[in-house]
């Protein structure tokens, strides 16, 4: 795996050498506590914050925040950059607040210890009431500043809890935090499924005694019906664009994929083929469609243009393949395999090969893509119980949340 | 002696089987002591390098000096590479630097053998090998300061260079990226890892020049486990 | 007075009906031969009930809807259970549940991840085919299941598939379709909340429900 690499050009010429891959660890990061600029303003909460910021960044698994223990000086002096790169910090955050009325006035510094300069400096505002809002804007400014991406603290996860004899939708954020019922059928109700723009969230129900497909509005708190034909109403993804949705109906005889307008409700049907079709969902670009049928004998997932045609098969290891989820970056196929009795999530290439198996122990099911491609949401079946895991999209650092299943992930909430 | 034997002769067979013994211990412990040289750990880059074969200047010190005659004109001054692994023609090497896969499966290949044969010894007191020993301790360096989170840039190939200049105190200057990743944040990991190697140690004794230049190659490329 | 009146032939025509039904029941177990039932309540197809039939719906219908569905669940369930057990002998006509209209055919059970009909099913949906033939206002509705394993979606399409190839048998035997509803409930419902073999060869079923007249 390690790679040198002694070319010459020429005995004086430029030498090159190769080096094939990083150490893998987590960024070992110190984060400071925020300290206190004025007398008025609340001492508790400037721990509470940096407590915050702390989890945060560490249930993406990316940084190991280093413990305070650990720390050579003390927050609010000069920063004397030897002092953290002596316990190896390569990033420091440090901050201060003010209270300004009722409000507090943060502001935060990220300093890179190598280089000993600021990266990023902002500043935020807020009532103490906005402490967890402020520790995610700041986690996100520093992810991002970090790797490009810092979403992630702005998106929740749809889920299905079970209630009796029948299952409601939550929603909850992507830590596990601020759990709140979003239905209230008492029936049998299921997979979620977030609009591209997060507004909406289609499911299906019983509540009117056979499956149909309705579409929450997250913002107004209503439900509309949109598709009841007899049979299943069953929702796939939406489209990129948000204006289709897939679905799997069996209004013309049996389980088959269509495309229905949103807005109208109107049709398409995709596939005509007596086996079973169901799950389908599309690819970023729009332009494929991932789906599960039996018509090669057994589930198995396959591939499709988003008008129908040129259906391929996809999977062809074991021989129980369901509900794909595809990356946002495009390049993945998630999907649960049935292996040694028991299912785990897999990765495929959409161009086919060999999978790669993510997950391993405990029975995993029902995989779902963050926005940013970085993480998986799944059903972990811990005992006989179904719960909520996320975990990077390696499969390290499983972080269990709740009990629940089915999740689906939605984009990131601007803030 | 032993071919001379005959099945039916019980004494000289014994006699034959403790030779026979012998020479094999000496064969595997010379194996053995030849092992010992500079780490297994050393394995190939793209082999699209053995294309400059060519340009290596034919001096006697280049050829000069080894034993074994392992530096061969036709062969690249690749460190510690016996000949047979370079067993195959070099324009299907430069064809195969377009694909991942054929570069690959071409380093697996070559590390394989490059674990397993011994490695010459360094041509005592040559430059070049000065240079192969700081080279490596370079990349040693350089290598340790390099970390990424797992998962923080997901499933892409990342390839970045950068170029620099190493004075002979060890100090590293002139450093610029030369080609970049086209991940800001990929740059970043990469110049991070030169900083923190600086300074590197001062050339040793065998190096006359009072720099070198060199061109670091960065590759990333994670599987998902 | 007069809803003294009216109470006494309320209760008049309870009896009359509870009388009624322990001889229907009788009736319907020789035409079904060994169909198990269990409990109260047992609609009696015998021309003779209709009408007080009629009557009983209408004042059923006054009655919160709700709570017959979950009463006839349970009963359904224990039912099941009954029948899963193995019992074919009809205990004694108590009436404790109300509101049967909703009564249950015996179920049919599916190998893992398969929905076609096995042989010793094809006999209880001969007999399904023979009774609904000889009842031919009664509306069915044969409800898919699957066991716990595997994807909730995949399940709710080998229900659905369960349930059709039992209706499509029912039909091929002469029943009309229109009479035949289905609906799967996927691994929503199992009958068995245990996790092994057992458990899960219970839940890989279709179950017919009887639906109540209008």
């Amino acid at each position: 795996m390690a790679g040198l690499i002694l070319c010459r050009s020429s005995v004086l010429g430029r030498i090159y050498i190769d080096i094939d891959s990083p150490n893998y660890r987590r960024t070992q990061i110190a984060v400071t506590e925020f300290q206190s600029l004025s007398p008025q303003a609340s001492p508790t909460f400037g721990p509470s914050l940096t407590e915050k910021v702390s989890k945060l960044l560490n249930i993406t698994g990316f940084f190991s925040p280093i413990p305070t223990q650990a720390f050579l000086e003390k927050p609010g002096g000069r920063i004397d950059f030897s002092n953290w790169s002596a316990i190896g910090a390569e990033y420091l955050i440090a901050g201060t607040y003010v209270a300004e009325g009722p409000r507090f006035l943060i502001e935060m510094r990220l300093y890179d210890v190598v280089k000993g300069e600021v990266i990023k400096a902002n500043r935020y505002s807020g009532t103490p009431v906005d402490q967890t809002l402020i520790a995610r804007q700041i986690a996100r400014d520093v992810l991002e500043a970090l790797s490009g991406e810092g979403g992630i603290f702005f998106t929740s996860l749809a889920l299905v809890v079970k209630k009796g004899t029948g299952s409601e939708i939550g929603i909850v954020n992507f830590d596990g935090t601020d759990y709140v019922e979003i239905t209230r059928t008492n029936s049998i109700t299921l997979s979620p499924r977030f609009s591209p723009d997060g507004r909406y969230l289609a499911f299906m129900s019983y509540k009117n005694k056979n499956p149909h497909l309705f579409i929450y509005d997250v913002k107004t708190g209503s439900t509309r019906l949109l598709s009841s034909t007899p049979g299943l109403n069953l929702p796939g993804s939406w489209s990129p664009d948000g204006k289709m949705i897939l679905a799997t109906l069996s209004v013309d005889g049996n389980e088959e994929i269509y495309a229905i307008e949103v807005a109208t409700g109107k049709r398409k049907r995709l596939t005509y083929n007596q086996d079973i079709d169901v799950s389908p969902v599309f690819s970023p670009d729009g332009k494929s469609i991932a789906f599960v049928s039996d018509r090669s004998g057994t589930p198995q997932i396959f591939i499709m243009n988003s008008d129908g045609t040129n259906v391929r098969r996809l999977t062809f290891y074991g021989n129980y393949n369901t509900s794909p989820a595809w990356s946002p970056r495009g390049d993945r196929i998630l999907y649960e395999g049935r292996k040694e009795g028991i299912f785990q999530i897999f990765s495929i290439s959409p161009g086919g090969g060999e999978p790669l198996q993510i997950t391993n122990g405990p029975e995993h099911r029902s995989p779902a893509w963050s926005p940013d491609g970085r993480f998986i949401a799944a059903t972990v079946v811990e005992g006989v119980k179904e719960k909520i895991t996320i975990m990077n999209l390696n499969g390290n650092n499983q972080r269990v949340l709740l009990p629940g299943s089915q999740p689906n992930w939605s984009p990131v909430q601007r803030r | 002696m032993i071919f001379s034997m005959e099945n039916n002769d019980p004494p000289r067979m014994a006699i034959m089987v403790v030779w026979s013994f012998i020479l094999h211990l000496l064969v595997i412990a010379g194996g053995g002591v030849w092992k010992i040289a500079p780490s297994p750990r050393l394995t190939f880059g793209p082999v699209y390098e053995v294309k400059l074969v060519d340009r290596i200047p034919s001096s006697p010190m280049d050829y000069g000096g080894t034993s074994e005659g392992l530096w061969q004109p036709s062969r690249s001054t690749v460190l510690g590479v016996k000949r047979e692994a370079l067993n195959f023609p070099v324009q299907r090497l430069e064809r195969e630097t377009t694909k991942n896969e054929g570069v690959k499966k071409a380093l697996e290949q070559i590390k394989q053998r490059a674990t397993t044969t011994p490695l010459p010894a360094p041509s005592g007191g040559t430059e070049e090998g000065a240079i192969n020993s700081y080279l490596r301790l370079i990349w040693e360096r350089i290598k340790g300061e390099w970390t990424l989170p797992p998962g923080v840039f997901p499933s892409e190939n990342w390839q970045a260079l950068v170029h620099l200049r190493i004075l002979k105190n060890g100090k590293l200057t002139e450093v610029k990226l030369a080609e970049s990743s086209g991940n800001t944040y990929f740059d970043r990991s990469v110049l991070r890892a030169i900083q923190k190697a600086d300074p590197l140690p001062p050339f040793p004794a065998g190096i006359h020049e009072d720099s070198i230049e060199v061109g670091i190659r960065f590759h990333s490329h994670e599987a998902e486990k | 007075m007069k809803k003294m009146g009216r109470l006494w032939v309320f209760f008049t025509i309870l009896a009359f009906l509870i009388f009624g039904f322990g001889c229907a029941t009788t009736t319907v177990e020789k035409q079904e031969g060994a169909a198990p039932e269990t409990g109260a309540a047992v609609k009696a197809p015998a021309t003779v009930e209709k009408k007080a039939e009629a009557v009983e719906a209408e004042k059923k219908a006054a009655e919160a809807a709700e709570a017959e569905k979950k009463a006839a669940e349970a009963a359904e369930a224990e039912k099941k259970a009954a029948e899963a057990a193995g019992e074919k002998k009809a205990p004694a006509k108590e009436v404790k549940v109300v509101t049967p209209q909703i009564r249950a055919l015996e179920s049919i059970h599916f190998d893992f991840d398969k929905y076609n009909i096995r042989p010793p099913d094809r006999e209880i949906l001969n007999r399904h085919a023979e009774w609904l033939k000889n009842n031919k206002d009664v509306k069915i509705t044969i409800e898919g299941h699957c066991d716990e394993r595997g994807t909730v979606e995949y399940n709710l399409a080998l229900g659905e598939r369960r349930a059709n190839e039992a209706k499509k048998y029912l039909i091929s035997l002469g029943v009309e379709a229109d009479r035949i509803k289905t609906v799967s409930y996927g691994k929503e419902r199992p009958i068995d909340p245990q996790h092994n073999e057992e458990a899960w060869a219970k839940n890989r079923r279709a179950e017919f429900v009887i639906e109540s007249q209008p």
